[in-house]
C-alpha cells in the first residue's frame, strides 16, 4: 500500500500528499516512542538477569526490526518533505482536516507528558528506582505515543 | 490596565474574554513554571552558605507564589466566559485557537528536544545527584516555558 502511494507521489493533490505525510510521520513517531519505551524496559529487564526466558532475545529482535522500518520511514518523509516544501518554513498543513489532526495529537502528547512528569515528581523515589534511572527515556516515550497513537485513529481510513 | 480590564469582566464580548482568558493562562503558566524552576534551584541553593542570596531567593519565591495564587483566582474569576476554552482548550475565536495550537506545538518540540538532551546526558559523567532527582521538574518547566513565553509574545498589544 505504502509502496503503491510512493510511486505515484509526484500525480496526488496537496491534501493527500499531506495525509500520506502525516500518517508516515505518526508511524515514525509512534516506532520512534516503542523503540525508546523498549529501551527502558530492556535496562529493567536486564537488571533482573531474565536471559534465560528468552524475553531478552525476543526484545533484541523487535528492536532491530524496528530500526530497519524506521530507517525506511525516515527516508519516505525525506522524499515526502521535497514534495511539501511549505512543510519546511512553518509546518502548517493546507488541509484543514491534517491540521486537526496535527493539533489534536499535539495536545494530547502534552496533556500526557504533563502527565508522566507529575507522576516521576509524586512517586517516591524509592519505589521506582529503577524508573527513575530511565525517565527521560520514558517520558520521550510517552510523549511520542501520546502524539502517535490519537494521530493514527483519527487518520484511520473510516474516519475519512 | 489590568484592573480596569477586571473590573469590565461581565460586559466582555466572547473573543474578549478568550483574549484575557489566553493571556493570563500564558502567564500563569509561566509563573508555574518559575516555581518549579525555583523548587529545583533551592536544593541546589541549600548547599551554599550566603545570606545575602538565600534572603533575596526567598523574597523572590515569596512574589511568585503571591503572584501564583492571584494569577489562578483571575483566570478562574473568567472560567465561566469561556467554558469550552477553559475545559478543552477549544477557542472560538480563530486566532486565539490558532496561537493556542501553535503554542501547543512549540510546547510539544521544546518537550521531545529537552527529554531528549536529558537522556543523553544521563547516560555519561555529566550527571549529577541533582540533575537526577529534578528531571521531572526541568522537563516539565521547560513544557510550561515554552507554551507560555511564546503566547505572551504573540498577545503583546503591538501584535493585535
Amino acid at each position: 500500500m505504502n509502496r503503491v502511494k510512493n510511486m505515484t507521489t509526484k500525480t496526488v493533490s496537496l491534501p493527500q500528499l499531506e495525509y500520506t505525510h502525516l500518517k508516515r510521520n505518526a508511524l515514525l513517531t509512534l516506532l520512534v516512542g516503542a523503540l525508546f519505551l523498549m529501551d527502558a524496559i530492556y535496562k529493567i529487564v536486564a537488571h533482573f538477569d531474565m536471559s534465560a526466558s528468552g524475553l531478552v532475545d525476543t526484545l533484541t529482535f523487535i528492536f532491530v526490526a524496528c530500526i530497519i522500518y524506521c530507517g525506511y520511514l525516515v527516508l519516505s518523509l525525506v522524499v515526502d518533505g521535497l514534495n511539501l516544501k511549505g512543510l519546511k518554513k512553518e509546518r502548517d498543513f493546507s488541509d484543514e482536516y491534517s491540521l486537526h489532526v496535527i493539533r489534536k495529537g499535539h495536545e494530547y502528547a502534552l496533556a500526557c507528558g504533563v502527565f508522566i512528569a507529575f507522576v516521576f515528581y509524586l512517586v517516591p523515589d524509592d519505589y521506582v528506582a529503577m524508573l527513575s534511572e530511565n525517565m527521560p527515556a520514558i517520558f520521550l516515550a510517552f510523549l511520542a505515543l501520546g502524539y502517535a497513537i490519537p494521530t493514527l485513529i483519527l487518520l484511520r481510513e473510516d474516519h475519512e | 490596565m489590568n484592573k480596569d480590564t477586571n473590573m469590565e469582566t461581565k460586559e466582555l464580548t466572547t473573543p474578549q474574554a478568550e483574549h484575557l482568558f489566553l493571556k493570563r493562562n500564558a502567564l500563569l503558566v509561566v509563573i508555574l513554571s518559575l516555581f518549579y524552576v525555583f523548587m529545583a534551584v533551592y536544593e541546589l541553593l541549600s548547599s551554599v552558605d550566603n545570606l545575602a542570596l538565600r534572603v533575596g531567593f526567598w523574597i523572590v519565591s515569596l512574589f511568585i507564589i503571591v503572584d501564583l495564587i492571584w494569577i489562578l483566582i483571575r483566570v478562574s474569576s473568567l472560567a465561566s466566559k469561556v467554558k469550552s476554552a477553559f475545559w478543552f482548550g477549544n477557542y472560538e475565536d480563530e486566532f486565539f485557537n490558532h496561537l493556542n495550537h501553535k503554542a501547543y506545538k512549540y510546547s510539544f518540540n521544546m518537550a521531545i528536544i529537552a527529554s531528549f538532551l536529558l537522556m543523553m546526558l544521563s547516560d555519561n559523567s555529566f550527571t549529577t545527584p541533582w540533575l537526577d532527582e529534578n528531571t521531572a521538574l526541568i522537563i516539565f518547566s521547560t513544557l510550561c516555558l515554552s507554551y507560555g513565553v511564546p503566547l505572551l509574545f504573540w498577545l503583546r498589544k503591538g501584535n493585535e
